[in-house]
């Protein structure tokens, strides 16, 4: 009898735990849900802001070795406002919403990436 | 009884295995990690996944040592790279140059050779008079220059046996710009491939892919509209590919209403005006596809439908016109997404 019953039990805590991970994968929340841009210099990110929790539009200033720039972060949008660099060519950069093109400021060596948007696209070419 | 029973767990034992391994393939393979930087003038995005995370770092790591090797090799700007000390001494007699380099100048002067001098790397000087990236709106005088006579890719002349490079006119010098972003690609593709990663790296909108999505699809690749550069005009699928574009909208100046742009037709010595607004080209190496889109971009629509009946495994995304007559057309082997 107990021969009988332990391989049932084993099978029905393997089946059991089988489907608790899958579930667990299947509905866990994706961790792109929050949309957010990471400001990286050198490389390196200095700051990461929420783009989604938030329905006020905040101006920040970005100090880097090379220079400042004012970055204005909105809901569910990031543009640069300013900056000092020599041909300002990232303030022309409109609007990112996570359309998967960064904003750019060479001079300064700065980035910003929006993510959490879940793009049509895994790169774009220009 | 007991047979029937091991039968029964068997079956259920295996169901599990597949259910954990579509499972594994639901949550996606391996760790991707992500990396944003300059190099080259331009932005480096580079997206890796590895089957650990350790594996992921040190690959993203090694990615960014070698762009910055290859940068002190091809940069026209830094006085110290090797590109620099071939321009300032190939008049003088013949130089040796890595190997690398040699193969880049090699494969690029194919290039400018079977488009007919649409694509010349020996443009350097034209592109130093015209400095678009930091002209304010100084329209210079090529005249004199073109009726002299100035030099172009058949002064360059390579000896293979000793692996040296000669210019064999004066004021000659070679500018890598429209190829060496490509080469890139094709090399950090090669370091990935050889540490098991698979990915997509972003170098200033040349792309490289390798291998496939997470999810095991392809990549969704979105042309940028050269009227509104952040957003895409059009999209398209690939596998493991290079992906180069060409276009007017990129580095400019304008002096009234007119648009100067930075890639240059070697014929005139202004910038090209095929009518075409982006050529993109995607294929198997990353320095074809950085060739020939400037080379397509400087022919227009016919040349460069022409060119590309020489490359059978290249397919090519032109945009022409603007606004309301915008158009888009694709050649070869390019799956256009709708």
């Amino acid at each position: 009898m107990r021969r009988t019953v332990l391989p049932i039990l084993l099978i029905g805590i393997l089946i059991a735990a089988g489907l608790c991970s899958l579930l667990f994968i299947l509905i866990r929340p994706s961790a792109h849900t929050a949309l957010k841009a990471e400001i990286y210099v050198d490389g390196e990110i200095v700051r990461t802001l929420d783009l989604s929790g938030t329905e006020e539009t905040r101006t920040i200033r970005i100090e880097t070795p090379y220079g400042y720039n004012l970055v204005e972060a909105g809901p569910g949008y990031i543009r640069m406002q300013d900056a000092d660099c020599p041909n300002r060519t990232c303030t022309h950069m409109g609007k990112r919403t996570g359309d998967g093109i960064p904003i750019v400021c060479l001079p300064h060596h700065l980035v910003i990436r929006v993510c959490g948007a879940e793009p049509e696209e895994d790169g774009v070419t220009y | 009884m007991h047979t029937t029973l091991n039968r029964c767990m068997a079956l259920v034992l295996g169901i599990l295995c597949v259910g954990s391994l579509c499972a594994c393939s639901l949550s996606g393979r391996g760790i991707t990690v992500s990396s944003n930087s300059t190099a080259f003038g331009t932005v480096l995005s580079l997206t890796v996944t590895g089957p650990t995370r350790a594996d992921a770092d040190e690959t993203v790591s090694r990615l960014l040592a070698e762009t910055a090797r290859l940068e002190r090799i091809f940069s026209y700007s830094d006085p110290d790279s090797e590109l620099s000390r071939l321009n300032r001494t190939a008049q003088e007699g013949p130089v040796q140059v890595s190997e690398e380099l040699f193969m880049v100048i090699e494969r690029s002067l194919s290039v400018c050779e079977r488009s007919g001098g649409a694509l010349d790397i020996a443009l350097g000087d034209l592109i130093e008079l015209w400095h678009v990236e930091t002209n304010e709106g100084e329209i210079p005088s090529v005249d004199e220059m073109m009726q002299n006579g100035r030099p172009s890719f058949r002064d360059i002349e390579l000896n293979e046996e000793d692996r040296s490079v000669r210019y064999r006119k004066a004021g000659l010098k070679i500018h890598l710009g429209a190829v060496a972003k490509g080469y890139l690609c094709e090399a950090l593709r090669d370091l990935m491939k050889d540490r098991n990663c698979t990915g997509i790296l972003n170098l200033g909108g040349s792309i490289q892919t390798v291998g496939l999505r997470t999810d095991g699809d392809r990549w969704r690749i979105g042309v940028a509209d050269p009227d509104h550069p952040e957003t895409s005009l059009t999209r398209f699928r690939i596998g493991e590919a290079s992906v180069a574009t060409s276009g007017s909208y990129q580095r400019y100046f304008e002096v009234d209403g007119v648009r100067y742009h930075h890639i240059l037709d070697p014929k005139t010595g202004c910038p090209a005006q095929s009518g075409l607004a982006s050529v993109t080209v995607t294929g198997p190496d990353g320095l074809l596809c950085d060739a020939l889109s400037t080379a397509c971009f400087v022919l227009g629509e016919d040349g460069a439908k022409d060119l590309m009946e020489f490359y059978p495994d290249y397919g090519i995304l032109l945009i022409s016109g603007s606004g309301q007559d915008r158009t888009v057309s694709a050649d070869g082997p390019v799956e256009t997404l709708p």
